[in-house]
């Protein structure tokens, strides 16, 4: 179509810039474009939620299941005891207990022997000529142990009636047969003094450790108080026995004695 | 023309060909499917028509922004904005204009929000209201060379020349030289009246010739 204003049309410089169209896009240039167009009319695939994300979905799963079973193992360690049921633990305990007081007796029985020593050196750097004699002064002066009683009432100190059983049975070695100190135990009743003074020495650890026991024994049971009275028989201690059988059925009037401990005893009589 | 070269196919590769043109939007038998036809498809949802008018104005569409911007990185950037404005804008085209019409204008109006930006516009405005008639009388033409060195010489110069116009002097010069536009398309592409359009035409070519080294 012929240009009605070819006054405006220069020819030499058309042709000249004619020749200068060489240019043209870059072919990156092309590929964005089209690509652009061609998405802008592409129809949204209906996919799934799963399959949009990809490789994220699986990732983040194994990540999430990865993350709970470290969190488990944790805790397991940390806690084990969290996941054993609570009654399985009520029965050990009980039994730890009964061992507990078991083993407290054994214990006390120890302090008792080791204090008994201990007293026994101190006695050998006495002042007195006579060693028994300071120990009868101080057990007039000490208040009267019922140191072979067990008491199911407080518990007094183990290591106070340990001195006051040494010296009372120190001052049956030296006074005369027959001859009892009121300062002496309740429980020491009865004759046999001089057979008495024959197995003391070698029952004084037991005795003392009876006598140590108190606190323990009244914490323990009848069938423990009985134990600890037939130990008293056997080691031929009846007068002790007696005594502690006495204490007993006070503590204990509803249980029974065993026959054994009263024919034992009956005999003694 | 496209007839006569398939016959060497023979009657089956000749209708597979003209199938595959067919689908391809090729020139058969003498029709071409024409730009607003193709613009109308792609907003259809056709994208091979789109690729299509891409191949048809690509070319003269990038020189246009080439000529217009200071740098072929400004240039590539204003190009390709230019194309996904016609991408979003697919459905709002119709009929009623060229595409190529269209498309320039679009490219048009992104020079100039690219001009203003630096301030430059509606600067060169007022300068060309205050006239250029001296440049317009010394240089009525120049003789063009014949030899081929002095051909690429004077190409490159009449480049020169032209990064050395006005933006509005330099943009209706372009339409015409790279779209094809006669004075009246390019006044409804850029938005201004014709008269407006001769008077930029006139300042550009005077110019042009003066810097070409035309003589009276």
């Amino acid at each position: 179509m012929s240009d009605p204003h070819d006054e405006l049309k220069d020819d030499v410089l058309s042709n000249l810039y004619q020749r200068t169209r060489i240019e043209e896009p870059p072919m990156a240039l092309d590929s964005a474009i089209l690509s652009q167009a061609r998405q802008a009319v592409e129809k949204p695939q209906h996919r799934s939620l799963w399959s949009r994300m990809g490789w994220v979905a699986p990732l983040a799963s194994m990540a999430v299941v990865m993350l709970t079973v470290s969190v488990v193992i944790q805790m397991k360690q940390q806690h084990p005891e969290s996941l054993a049921p609570t009654l399985m633990d009520a029965a050990p305990k009980q039994k730890q207990n009964i061992t507990h007081d078991a083993e407290s007796v054994m214990e006390l029985k120890e302090e008792g022997a080791s204090s008994r020593q201990a007293a026994e050196k101190k006695d050998a750097y006495a002042p007195s000529a006579q060693p028994n004699v300071a120990p009868v002064e101080s057990l007039n002066e000490m208040a009267p142990a019922k140191s072979l009683v067990p008491k199911p009432a407080t518990a007094p100190s183990s290591i106070e009636a340990i001195p006051q059983r040494k010296l009372k049975i120190q001052t049956r070695e030296v006074a005369p047969a027959g001859v009892m100190s009121d300062s002496t135990s309740d429980a020491i009743s009865g004759g046999g003094a001089d057979d008495r003074m024959q197995r003391e020495p070698e029952a004084l650890g037991s005795v003392r450790a009876k006598t140590v026991a108190k606190p323990a024994a009244e914490r323990m049971s009848a069938d423990q108080w009985l134990t600890i009275i037939r130990e008293a028989i056997q080691a031929g201690q009846l007068d002790e026995a007696a005594a502690s059988l006495n204490a007993f059925k006070q503590a204990y009037p509803d249980e029974p004695v065993p026959e054994d401990i009263a024919s034992a005893l009956a005999k003694q009589q | 023309m496209f007839q006569a070269g398939l016959w060497p196919l023979g009657r089956r590769g000749a209708i597979a060909s003209l199938l595959l043109c067919r689908r391809l939007h090729c020139p058969v038998m003498g029709t071409k499917v024409s730009d607003e036809q193709l613009m109308l498809r792609y907003s259809g949802g056709d994208a091979d028509a789109f690729a299509e008018l891409y191949v048809r104005h690509k070319a003269s569409l990038y020189r246009y922004m080439l000529r217009s911007c200071e740098s072929q990185a400004v240039a590539e950037e204003l190009y390709q904005e230019v194309w996904a404005s016609v991408i979003q804008s697919r459905k709002r085209y119709t009929d009623s204009a060229k595409f190529s019409t269209w498309l320039f204008s679009i490219a048009g109006n992104r020079l100039i929000d690219h001009y203003r930006k630096q301030g430059k516009w509606d600067a060169y405005l007022v300068d060309m209201d205050e006239g250029d008639s001296e440049s317009c009388a010394v240089a009525a033409s120049f003789e063009q060379p014949e030899a081929q060195a002095d051909i690429n010489q004077q190409m490159r110069r009449l480049l020169h020349c032209l990064e050395q116009l006005p933006p509005p002097q330099r943009q209706v010069f372009l339409l015409r030289e790279e779209a094809g536009m006669n004075l009246q398309t390019v006044a409804e592409s850029v938005g201004i009246g014709l008269e407006a359009v001769k008077s930029r035409m006139r300042y550009a070519l005077g110019k042009l010739r003066l810097c070409m080294g035309g003589e009276a």
